[in-house]
């Protein structure tokens, strides 16, 4: 810690603001419509059917995959989804309605964009978890992405991990979109899976 | 071959490709939007891992243009258009030289109404290597959005979850008082307040 640290708050607040930061600036280029990132998310979820990684049908990404406007403001702010909410994780892992990894995981996402204009856009806030209704080898892991202002992120944990509980919040890179998800997707598991594979 | 019965959309059509798995298969593609080659070959490159073949398109004129196209890529997706122009002594030649024509991957033939209408009536045996694979093809949105009930859904759940009505949201986010969870950046966006994530 540097002196500069040692001010109003805490020398771990500031530590921890200087890491959001850093971590905030190194994203790399994102598409540049709502649409070209639907895109991009439908297609590795369909390379993860081809690759036995999810159970799911190829059918039915579309149906869980969705993009949203809000009503009040089209075409500036959008929802992506993906599979239902599941803040009980106690679904049935039934491909039909939810994505469900070959070793049973469920996977469900959310992300808030903003289109700035017609040619970027912005992600303000996502939500990536796979979680285990087995709570085996772990209840959940999720990766989130607070909305900006007042709050945690000054704490430096705009972006976060939950490993497994919703209390506690480790540090976080700020994840492109795909990112996120190829870590829900073919990551979160026991190295000795990692190792077979 | 019965053109019009099973509909498809391209990014399902582009996943039934490249799942293929049987030497010599056929499909055909009903459309009268012949520039969808292009569109299917990019889905298709999407899809496939770095171990498959490109797909390739090839544009014919004639049965002989077909037969030169066959023999230049023996291997790997063809996607075939013009074949839409095909006289009635081309599709007749086909189907009596139809040997020339085998492949050991999957190839798709781009046709209208009237060249499938042909393709079964004039090449019969040609037609029954393509057997059920014949699919019309449909626009679908390209990137759905939620419907009314699951919007509603959602909503319930995110209720259920923080304890809060919708007023009681969009009033914490308008005093600047809303925790930043990103749950709430969804549940304003589907209220209609997404202003409200960046003020």
């Amino acid at each position: 810690l540097s002196p500069e640290d040692a001010g109003s708050e805490s020398p771990l607040t500031a530590a921890l603001r200087r890491l959001q930061h850093r971590l905030l600036v190194a994203t790399s280029a994102l598409p540049v419509t709502p649409q070209g990132l639907y895109e991009q998310v439908r297609v590795l979820l369909v390379r993860a059917i081809r690759e036995e990684v999810l159970q799911n049908g190829m059918y039915e990404v579309k149906k869980l995959l969705r993009l949203t406007p809000d009503p009040e403001h089209g075409r500036s702010y959008w929802v992506l989804t993906g599979g239902p909410i599941d803040f009980r994780r106690t679904a049935e892992p039934d491909p039909a309605t939810r994505f469900v990894r070959t070793d049973g995981g469920i996977i469900h996402f959310h992300m808030a964009l903003r289109e700035c204009d017609a040619r970027s856009i912005e992600v303000l806030a996502y939500g990536f978890e796979v979680y285990f209704p087995s709570r085996d080898p772990i209840a959940f892991v999720r990766f989130d992405l607070n909305f900006g202002g007042h709050g945690n992120d000054e704490a430096g944990l705009r972006s976060h991990l939950h490993p497994g509980n919703d209390d506690l919040q480790l540090p976080s890179p700020v994840l492109e979109p795909l990112e996120a998800l190829l870590l829900v997707l073919y990551g979160c598991r026991p190295q000795r899976e990692v190792a077979r594979s | 071959v019965s053109a019009g019965e099973a509909v498809i959309t391209l990014d399902e059509l582009a996943f039934r490709v490249v799942e293929s798995a049987d030497p010599n298969a056929w499909m055909v593609l009903v459309t009268d939007q012949q520039s969808v080659a292009s569109s299917l070959h990019a889905e298709i490159e999407r899809l496939r891992s770095p171990e498959e073949a490109p797909p390739v398109v090839e544009t014919i004129s004639s049965a002989g243009t077909l037969f030169q196209a066959v023999h230049a890529h023996p291997r790997g997706t063809l996607i075939v258009v013009g074949a839409v122009a095909f006289s009635v002594d081309d599709w007749r030649s086909l189907d009596a030289n139809r040997t020339r024509l085998m492949r050991a991957d999957m190839t798709v033939l781009i046709l209208d109404d009237i060249s499938a209408g042909r393709l079964e009536n004039l090449a019969p045996n040609l037609a029954s290597w393509v057997g059920g694979q014949v699919w019309r093809l449909v626009d679908d949105a390209a990137a759905p959005a939620l419907s009314p009930s699951e919007i509603d859904q959602r909503l319930a759940a995110l209720r259920a979850w923080a304890g809060r009505g919708d007023a009681e949201v969009i009033q914490l986010a308008e005093t600047g008082q809303l925790p930043r969870d990103p749950e709430y950046a969804e549940w304003l966006t589907l209220l209609g307040r997404g202003d409200l994530l960046v003020s």
